[in-house]
């Protein structure tokens, strides 16, 4: 079913920008990664790039071969891919009492390796694929509210898993999808506001009734006002943006950022890596990487445009979405835009399952370019 | 062509999808923009945080790292006259509280640690360290935020032993943090717990010597003013300001550790068996004033001073005055013999009463002593005949000895919350008055005072100040800087002083304070045994039994009082106190290599008595010698500084409250 290897008339349709892309974007990251951990007790040493390394290099087969599937046979599998996905999320849930502290992971049996996978990370492939299928199944009914509220509800179902785990940060993602998805798909932007305007007063009754966990409230106040207290809830925050005010126009040079090498920022290997690149690369480096994944997202809605198929579009625009949105809420939160949610920044941060989910993405976006047009000679 | 295309080419809406192909999809404009507008407003705020407003952050930064450390300054020690340590420092816990820690999740957020789960597991293990916590009141006082939205952090316990908070430190409970901080800590609380006093939980004086001298002891706190960083280190070459902690000063005080002990052992056993309301001793140098000792009971022990009540606390020694009785006729009959009135070969008539005015005064029991010497009168406690010495004298003229004695004043000894007893004026006194004072009545001394007054007598005439501050050592192995010396004050004659020493000799070797004889040393001394004025009246059946007294007697190197409140059983002051006083001198006298002077005087030789009697000085240096504080078995002075040292000193590091989020 499956080509065992491109196409050779396909391979010269390879998106090398989009490549070149990727590759600068996984350079930037080993180098980010180094500078903050490099002098951080317990990552010391080359550990932590050593071991992106290794992730990239299996992301980039995993990527491959992404690429080599035909993404039009994505409906045969659309719905064991995704009950195997709600099997998946599921079944963290019922491991998170048993293993304390693996609410989001599984844990694979890999020998000498202490390897956690995170299912929900897969799970934003897989509804991007079955939403796609399912908005291209509907074609221009997108238009009628019944048919939005139901690709809602498809995307809703995981959501509500991740929810449970609680992932603040991966139920937005899948939200983002879905907007992203069904708007490409010609839905209409009445209904979607319209929608919106609903979620925010089920927002506003689920902060009044307390179901939102405090540290989230928390999060939504410290981002609605950092300075309150500067060490407090906004600390991450403050201290974040200070690091890349800090950082001026030129950075501070690599390795010689204040902030970054006394680790005032945690986690600034993983979510806040930005950070790390703001205060050290400065505006410039900050702009450099933005170019970069300026030109993956415009390689990304080439695709989108020149593809001649719907499902092929929407899966495009699903990648697009998702990568957008991540740099966007990551880079946002690390600058005091955006408030602060667990969301990694795209083929950057440290972590394997979000490198590999993002470089398979990028292999069905390179598939789909690849096969944009239905007629190749 | 592809492979994909004939599977897609059943479907009924490929046409439509078809259709649309080579024309743009319709919101894919709208996409392109809505990303192009997010790119813009991520670059605007990069433009706006680095390129315009990067002087304010970088200020911000540094303010968020700068911190002014306190850095405390150690407290002075306390050593007895010899060095060795009574009172240091040593390490200790403050356990606190941050409630808002278990608000703060990490971003990577676990099923079950809730905040509600880590409150319940902080609690739970608090209640476990310390089975008295008043849980419920902890959990309401870190209950309620504040108007700034963040709760209040507090104190769960203080001055916690340093293992046990290091123990509570290794259970990282949810919020709990343990600070260093320093305890003051005596090497024995029980000894000299009056003279040495308390301090409260921040190491300020509240009581003793610990009061009066926390100027000296204090020191200045330092202060380290730099950027840290978040394991609260200072980082290097941002340090603003750094003035290092003057550590406060040691004092050396005049009690002998030994003494101190040995008084207190003896006390407590006069105390207990007699089971007394209370008991006092008190041992001064004569020829320096200082105070080698002095004790109270009922006592307490400064480690555990929470455990005592504020009776226990009081320094009866010098904040109790108290009707001292024919202990203060030595006074009369000294300011007689100074005067001249009276000379050793004057003779006194007793007839066992004496009408003055409408009043008529007795002898205790109503004895009649007969005709009688000057030293008759001292050795059998004479109230007719002292009342005729203080007529001889004039009110004034006595009033003037009780004064140039030290009665009514202050001592200025140093310690705290001194009384100055009670000397009315003598234009008040009517001819009864003056006659009661002359045995002890209708005044009132402190046992200082009177211990002070005796140390004249023993001191050739020369009233000293007594004093308990020997001197002060500037920090840590510093020279000793001895305490201002001050001249003492003539009161009588060196000749009247010793007379007066062959009396209270006489009372020692066949009058009233036998029990207070010792084998290998003469001793002198003065029985009392006062009846207890309270409220203006005397209580029946309840006395002040005392005894005041000095050794050896050509030279006396000690004056000891011992005054025992309302024993029950035998009252007499040489029965109930002449023992105690015994127990004293003859460890003291040791302790000082002191030789005996008993058989230097022929016919006094001691008798002997049994094996031991003979060599008092050999078989008490062959008696293994109860532990004394801070003096090791071997008699060897523990060196002070090896009880303190780099642990004493610890920085009130502030461990919490950096980090917010992890």
């Amino acid at each position: 079913m499956n080509a065992p290897w491109i196409e050779p008339r396909l391979r010269k349709n390879v998106d090398k920008t989009l490549l070149l892309s990727v590759g600068l974007l996984m350079a930037f990251g080993l180098v980010a990664i180094h500078v903050a951990t490099w002098n951080r007790p317990g990552l010391q040493g080359h550990h932590a790039v050593m071991r992106q390394g290794l992730y990239y290099l299996v992301g980039l087969f995993l990527m491959a071969y992404a690429a080599t599937l035909d993404y039009r046979q994505a409906p045969r599998i659309a719905t064991f891919l995704y009950f195997g996905n709600l099997f998946l999320l599921a079944l963290v849930l019922l491991f998170a009492p048993d293993v304390k502290g693996a609410a989001r992971w599984i844990r694979l049996p890999i020998p000498g390796m202490d390897f956690k996978l995170q299912p929900s990370e897969f799970a934003k492939i897989a509804i991007i694929l079955t939403l796609s299928n399912y908005l291209a199944l509907i074609g221009p009914g997108i238009r009628e509210l019944p048919n939005l509220l139901k690709t809602l509800a498809h995307v809703l179902v995981p959501v509500a898993l991740i929810m449970k785990q609680p992932d603040l940060g991966t139920s937005l993602v899948f939200l983002a999808i879905w907007t992203g998805t069904v708007f490409l798909a010609g839905a209409r932007w009445q209904h979607l506001l319209g929608l919106a305007a609903v979620g925010a007063a089920l927002f506003f009754v689920a902060w009044q009734a307390n179901i939102l966990h405090d540290y989230q409230k928390d999060r939504v106040r410290a981002f609605l006002n950092p300075t309150v207290d500067p060490r407090g809830d906004g600390y991450q925050v403050l201290q974040s943006q200070t690091a890349i005010g800090g950082g001026q126009v030129l950075g501070q040079g690599l390795y010689h950022g204040t902030q970054t090498n006394l680790h005032f920022i945690p986690e600034n290997h993983t979510d806040f890596i930005f950070t790390v690149i703001g205060e050290e690369g400065g505006f410039l480096g900050g702009c450099l990487l933005l170019l970069t994944y300026g030109l993956l997202l415009y390689r990304g809605l080439v695709t989108i445009a020149e593809c001649e198929d719907q499902l092929g579009r929407l899966i495009a625009g699903g990648v697009v979405t998702l990568i957008a949105f991540h740099l966007t809420v990551n880079i946002g939160m690390t600058c005091g835009i955006m408030p602060v949610v667990g969301v990694p920044l795209p083929l950057i941060s440290f972590g394997g399952s979000a490198a590999w989910m993002n470089l398979i993405a990028i292999g069905l976006l390179l598939g789909i370019h690849m096969r944009r047009h239905k007629i190749v000679f | 062509m592809a492979a994909g295309t004939t599977s897609r080419s059943g479907r009924g809406r490929n046409a439509r999808v078809r259709s649309t192909g080579n024309a743009l999809p319709p919101h894919i404009v709208w996409v392109f923009g809505i990303v192009t507008l997010l790119y813009l407003a991520l670059a605007g705020r990069l433009v706006y945080l680095q390129v315009f407003q990067h002087e304010e952050f970088k200020q911000i930064a540094a303010e968020l790292r700068r911190r002014r450390h306190v850095l405390p300054a150690r407290r002075g020690l306390l050593l007895d006259r010899d060095g060795t340590l009574l009172v240091g420092n040593e390490r200790a816990g403050v356990i606190v509280l941050d409630p808002n820690l278990w608000y703060v999740a990490s971003s990577k957020a676990v099923e079950g640690d809730t905040p509600e789960a880590r409150r319940v597991r902080a609690l739970d293990g608090l209640a476990g360290f310390f089975p008295d916590l008043d849980v419920a009141t902890l959990a309401l006082k870190v209950a309620k935020r504040r108007a700034d939205g963040r709760f209040p952090a507090v104190d769960v316990r203080r001055q916690v032993d340093w293992p046990l908070a290091q123990k509570i430190q290794a259970a990282s409970l949810p919020g709990v943090g343990v600070l260093p901080e320093s305890r003051r800590a005596a090497v024995n609380g029980a000894l000299a717990a009056h003279v040495l006093g308390f301090t409260d939980l921040d190491g300020r004086g509240l009581d003793g010597l610990e009061k009066t001298l926390d100027a000296e002891l204090r020191g200045i706190p330092g202060v380290l003013e730099a950027e840290f960083d978040p394991q609260n280190r200072p980082i290097p070459g941002t340090v603003r300001r750094h003035e290092g902690a003057l550590p406060g000063k040691d004092v050396v005080l005049t009690l002998d550790a030994d003494v101190q002990h040995e008084a207190q052992e003896a006390l407590k056993v006069a105390y207990e068996t007699s089971k007394a309301e209370s008991a006092t001793v008190v041992v001064l140098d004569p020829r320096t004033g200082d105070i080698l000792a002095l004790a109270n009971y009922p006592t307490y022990d400064i480690n555990r001073r929470k455990d005592s009540t504020a009776a226990a606390r009081t320094n009866i020694a010098v904040t109790a005055p108290f009707e001292p009785g024919s202990t203060l006729k030595v006074i009369t009959v000294a300011a007689a013999l100074e005067e001249g009135k009276v000379s050793p070969d004057t003779y006194f008539y007793c007839s066992g009463a004496r009408g003055i005015g409408r009043r008529t005064i007795h002898c205790a029991h109503g004895t009649s002593h007969g005709r009688e010497s000057l030293l008759d009168v001292i050795k059998n406690s004479c109230n007719i005949a002292t009342a005729d010495c203080a007529f001889r004298l004039g009110k004034e003229r006595l009033w003037e000895y009780e004064r140039a004695f030290g009665f009514g004043e202050r001592t200025g000894s140093g310690l705290a919350g001194e009384s100055r007893g009670l000397l009315s004026k003598p234009d008040k006194w009517s001819d009864i008055q003056l006659s009661n004072v002359a045995f002890g009545q209708g005044i009132s001394v402190t046992p200082l005072q009177l211990a002070a007054a005796y140390a004249a007598i023993a001191n050739d005439g020369v009233w000293m100040r007594p004093r308990i501050v020997r001197g002060v050592r500037n920090g840590e192995g510093g020279v000793l800087r001895p305490a201002a010396s001050e001249p003492g004050r003539r009161v009588v004659s060196a000749e009247a002083a010793r007379e007066m020493r062959r009396m209270l000799q006489s009372v020692v070797d066949d009058g009233t304070g036998k029990a207070a004889q010792m084998e290998a040393y003469t001793a002198g001394g003065k029985t009392g045994t006062a009846q207890i004025a309270r409220g203006g009246r005397y209580v029946g059946g309840k006395y002040v039994a005392s005894f005041v007294g000095m050794a050896p007697m050509k030279d006396p190197k000690f004056v000891v009082l011992v005054s025992v409140t309302a024993p029950q059983g035998p009252y007499y002051g040489g029965v109930v106190a002449g023992p105690v006083f015994k127990r004293i001198l003859e460890k003291a006298l040791l302790g000082r290599r002191v030789p005996g002077d008993k058989a230097d005087v022929p016919g006094k030789a001691p008798r002997r008595r049994g094996r031991r009697g003979t060599r008092p000085i050999l078989d008490a240096l062959l008696t293994p010698r109860p532990p004394v504080p801070g003096v090791d078995q071997g008699g060897r002075r523990v060196r002070p500084w090896s009880l303190y040292g780099a642990e004493a000193i610890c920085y009130n590091e502030n461990a919490y409250g950096g980090t917010g989020a992890s």
